[in-house]
This record gives structure tokens, sequence and C-alpha cells, in this order.
């Protein structure tokens, strides 16, 4: 039984109930199909003998497949490769639109006056519970938080994928090489963003942990 | 007359033919079936629960999870019944962006329904393989746009999160010269092959009164001869602007379903061929500026569905006026087109079970939420 409705731009079409004229005439047809594919590839051979044709299993780990730009696996946080300036400012954006809530930020204040600093003193990220979403990095304003490409990260140490600022910091470099286009639409606001927020820094607060010692901090004081 | 004896049998919850963790407890009487009650429930998360206590925009991740084969189609849904609740409106080449997305979806969903139901028949794997060949390369060009193969979170209120990268178009060209000798391939391989028939022929008859009376939607109730399309009935997006047609079965069994999916796939790529040719430049722009991620839509509710390829989801909204949603509600096709198992398997054998369970076409993450 067909129901009459009216469609616009269309109709219903009732399918047609084909059976083959003898039997076994459907299978044959069936393995044509395959035996084709099979010439297709192995008749290269007859050629160069090496030679085969069609499509391939890539041999992970020995073999990878380039991975889009916009491939996004878990977040990590910029710093500048000169200055070792953090990007992020923690204006905790990220830790609110996280949707399964696993970023924690405690922001830093200045020992000297008590007042807020515009950096992270401690930035978690819990890795075994991030959805990777990339909410995260499309909500951050200073372009401080970026998904990696980085995707072996399975470990027998469950407590290891609890990470803390230190092990989420990268240079920009890093960043840049997995997406250059990306980075190059935004690297002029970051930069003007980040000398505003370097301006609000004093010592060595905001200057990722690895890169202490190989640079001169700021000789500016924190705006009032 | 042989005296025989009625017995029960449990297949799943933990089994590789009922597509996830699903249990069927089955009353037999030798090897055909008396009864069976399908038992749901073993992959509960709390899916509505955990929405109501986040932001309209938290939940966008989250519904990618749902039927998480075809992400974008469950974003298309969501996206769709947050910008009605808010009053939000989408640029035009954002939404052919979301048909494109979703008809890609389309195909290689059927097309890997096609290969499983032909595993479930036990041709193991060289169908299914097919399928699965074209569906890395949709899947590729999704990872290319939105970063993430499965997992898309590619639609965002007002549009979408980002245009197209420059090789996408060429790209999808050479995929849409490739497809169509894809499907031509399947139904040669398969639409008269002799075990095929008699495995499916006859079996599983879900007669359309039936099938109404269930609110059974998508390829499952068009095979039982109800031409109702969401895209059609309803229209949403651009989908008024395109010429396609609307394939139904004649029997409504299982042969019915398993061919109507060859069809859609031709519909679908009928649909993309002219949204490429329609698809506005980039100037149009991908999202519309003025419409803010974190809503704040008044109070009220809203309904918003697509015709998903498994059928018709829904998501229903109710606003209290605030940034979370106070009612968040999922009208999963799959686990309505899952209620009339029983109606379609009774009087039919054991092996049956399987073919018809294959037949809906079910993804368990969204029957359970
Ligand atoms: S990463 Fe970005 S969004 Fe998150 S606190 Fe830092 S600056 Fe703000
Ligand atoms: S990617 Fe998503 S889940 Fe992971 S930290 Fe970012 S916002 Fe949270």
């Amino acid at each position: 039984m067909t129901v009459k409705i009216e469609i616009q731009r269309g109709s219903a079409v009732p399918l047609s109930r084909r059976h083959p004229k003898f039997l076994g005439q459907g299978m044959l047809k069936g393995m044509e199909v395959v035996l084709d594919h099979w010439f297709k590839s192995f008749g290269p051979k007859l050629e160069n003998f090496s030679q085969t044709a069609g499509i391939f299993t890539t041999e992970y780990p020995e073999e990878r497949l380039k991975l889009a730009e916009a491939y996004r696996n878990l977040p990590i946080l910029l710093y500048d490769d000169e200055t070792g300036q953090e990007l992020c400012t923690s204006c905790l954006q990220c830790e609110k639109i996280c949707p399964p809530q696993v970023i924690h930020i405690t922001q830093t204040k200045d020992p000297s006056t008590g007042k807020l600093v515009l950096a992270a003193a401690e930035f978690i990220i819990e890795y075994d519970a991030c959805m990777g979403c990339g909410l995260c990095a499309e909500v951050c304003p200073f372009d401080s938080i970026k998904m990696d490409h980085h995707y072996e990260l399975s470990t027998a140490d469950h407590a290891s994928l609890t990470m803390h600022k230190a092990d989420l910091l990268r240079p920009v470099s890093y960043y840049q090489s997995l997406a250059p286009t990306f980075w190059e639409q935004t690297k002029e606001n970051a930069y003007k963003k980040l000398q505003n927020t370097v301006k609000r820094r004093s010592g060595l607060l905001g200057i990722a942990p690895s890169m202490v010692g190989k640079v001169q901090p700021p000789e500016t004081k924190p705006a009032e | 007359m042989l005296k025989t004896q009625e017995l029960q049998i449990n297949i799943g919850p933990q089994h590789p033919s009922t597509h996830g963790v699903f249990r069927v407890l089955v009353t037999v009487d030798g090897e055909t079936v008396v009864d069976l009650k399908p038992v749901f429930g073993y992959l509960h998360r709390n899916h509505e629960q955990i929405a109501e206590s986040n932001t309209y925009l938290q939940n966008m991740p989250y519904t990618d999870r749902l039927d998480y084969f075809n992400s974008m189609t469950n974003n298309h849904a969501y996206a769709l019944a947050v910008e009605k609740l808010a009053g939000i409106e989408v640029p035009e080449r954002a939404e052919y962006l979301r048909v494109i997305m979703a008809e890609l979806t389309r195909i290689f969903n059927h097309g890997c329904a096609l290969g499983f139901l032909v595993n479930d028949m036990g041709a193991w794997q060289t169908a299914l393989a097919f399928g699965i060949r074209e569906r890395e390369k949709i899947l590729d060009l999704f990872e290319m746009v939105s970063g993430a193969r499965m997992m898309c979170n590619y639609f965002r209120f007002g549009g979408v999160a980002r245009d197209l990268p420059e090789e996408f178009i060429p790209r999808l060209k050479e995929l849409m010269i490739a497809l169509p000798s894809y499907t031509d391939e399947v139904e040669k391989m398969l639409r008269e092959n002799e075990i095929l028939l008699i495995r499916s022929e006859g079996i599983g008859i879900l007669p359309p009164e039936l099938a109404i009376s269930y609110s059974v939607t998508g390829p499952v109730l068009r095979a039982s001869g109800i031409p109702y399309d969401i895209r059609k009935a309803d229209s949403y997006s651009v989908y008024g602007r395109f010429d396609f047609d609307v394939p139904v079965g004649t029997v409504g069994d299982v042969y019915d379903r398993f061919i109507i999916r060859i069809e859609e796939m031709r519909q679908s790529l009928r649909i993309l061929t002219q949204a490429l040719e329609q698809l506005p430049d980039a100037e149009g722009g991908h999202i519309n500026p003025k419409a803010r991620q974190a809503v704040r839509p008044p109070v009220g509710d809203a309904y918003g569905r697509v015709e998903t390829p498994k059928g018709e989801l829904g998501f229903y909204l109710v606003s209290d006026g605030s940034t979370k949603p106070y009612r968040y509600k999922v009208r999963a096709p799959s686990f309505i087109n899952l209620t009339p198992l029983a109606d379609m398997c009774r009087g039919y054998k054991v092996a049956d079970i399987i073919v018809i369970l294959g037949s809906i076409d079910i993804v368990m993450g969204e029957v359970d939420r």
C-alpha cells in the first residue's frame, strides 16, 4: 500500500523490486564487482611486478597521515618564544565554557601589593575527562589556549593525565608549525594583546617556568 | 503432533549483532519467535539531566555523542531548536554548508548501514568495506572543516564554527565524481543477490498503519510506503530550494529497507550537486556576526527537528529566561524506531531477528542517551 501525499519539487518514487533472471545471476554480478577491483589492484603488476593500485592501509606507526590544520585533540597553552611571556591572562573564560568542567585556574596575586596580576598561577586541565570539543580554544580572547595535534597520550598512570601549567605550556613557534594559516590570521591580534598584558605584569610573574633564567624579566612596573 | 516447549533466550547485552549494549529477551518455540522483549538502558548516561545543568552552547558537543555516527545532523537539530527559541537568523552560506554536511553524513551513514546489514546476514565484511571506504573519504573532509572525524561539534548558533578551508571544495568535487559509481557498485553487488533476497524478502514486514501508530520515522517508515520526509514535509534550512525525490517502499520488509537506502544515497547526491552549484561565496559569512554564542533566550519553548539518516531527530527546549535550558528533551529516532521490533519479529525465525534489527539501523548512544 502506498499513501499518496503531495510533494513539492520532487515526487514519491516507489521502489522497484528486481529479481535475477536465472539462479546465480545476482551472485555472479556481485562477484564481477569484486573481481573488477581485484584486476584494478593487481593488473599493474603485469607491466611492473612491484606495482599495485588502489587503497592501502597506512602502516602506523611507521607511516602517518598528515593531519588537517583544524585537527584538534587536547588543549595546550602558549608562551612567546623570545620573552617567555605566557599569553594567558587568567580571564577564566575557558574555565566557564568547558562543558565537562575540567579546567581549573588559580589567579596570580602580586606578593607585594596583593592585587591580581594578569597571569595564571596554576592552570590545570584534566586530560582524562576532557572531551576535546575545542570550545576553550574558540572562546579564548587572547589566543592563549589552542588545540594540540599530539594524540599518543595513552598511559597506565592515570594520575599523570592531570596536566599542570608546566606540562601544558608550548612555545608559539610550536603552534605555528601545526597550524600556520590559523596563526597567520590571529598573530597580530594576539601579540598586540600580549604587549598590553605584559605592561601589567612585573618580575617573573607570567613567565613560563621553563624559560625562567633564560629571559630577562621586563622592567616595566605594573600599572596602577 | 509433536509436543513442543517454549524457551526463553537472551540475546545480548554484549553481543556483536546487537549494535551496541542492548538486550533482547526472546521467547522461542523451536526456531520460531513467539514473543520478544527489547531491554534498553545499558548505555544510559543522563544526557538530558546533564544538559539541563549546562549552558546552551555547552550542550553542542554533547549532542555529538547521541548518534555518534552522525554528529553533524545532531548538531543541526540542536542548533535549529536554539535558533528558534532565541530568534537567531542564519546567513545563507551557513545554511548551504549545513546542508552539505548533513547530506554527506546521510550518504556515509546509509553506506555503512547497508554494510552492517549484510554483515548481520553473514556476508562478513566485504560489503561493509565498500561503505567504510567512502566513509573514510567523507570523514577526512569533516576533519578538515571541523577538526574531528566523528565528534565534529561544527555547528554554532547562527551558523557554523568556521568556513571551509581552501582545499575542501576541490576534494568534495572529486568525491562527488567517485560516489555515484559507489552506489552503482553496491547496487550491482547486492540488489539481486539470491542469498540476500532469500534472507530479506517478506521478512520483518512493518505495515504502514502500524508504523504510523508507533510513530516510526526515517527510512523505516518510508520503506513501509509512506513518503514522509521532514526535508519535504516541514522543510527547514534551504531544503525547499532543491529538487529531489522521496523513495518509498512497497512492501515494508527488510529488502525494502535495504534498497531504500541505496536510493536515498542517490537523492542525497542530487541535493549535494545542487547545493554546490548554489553555494554563495565566502562574503556571505559562515556565521551571523550578531548571534551571541552565550545565548539567553526569552521565556518560552521550541521544538527543532531535522531528518537525520535514521529518522526524525527533535530537540524540545523550554527556557526560563536563564542561560541554561529549563527542560531539554531529545526525541531520538533510533529509540522510537526500535519499539516495534517485537511486532516485526513475531512469527519469524531466530536468525531473522538479527537481520530485522540490522535493517532498522540503530545506534545505542541515541537509544539510551
Ligand atoms: S586560556 Fe584564554 S580564556 Fe583561558 S584564562 Fe587564559 S586567557 Fe582566559
Ligand atoms: S577541549 Fe572542551 S572539554 Fe577539553 S578543556 Fe577545552 S573546553 Fe574543556
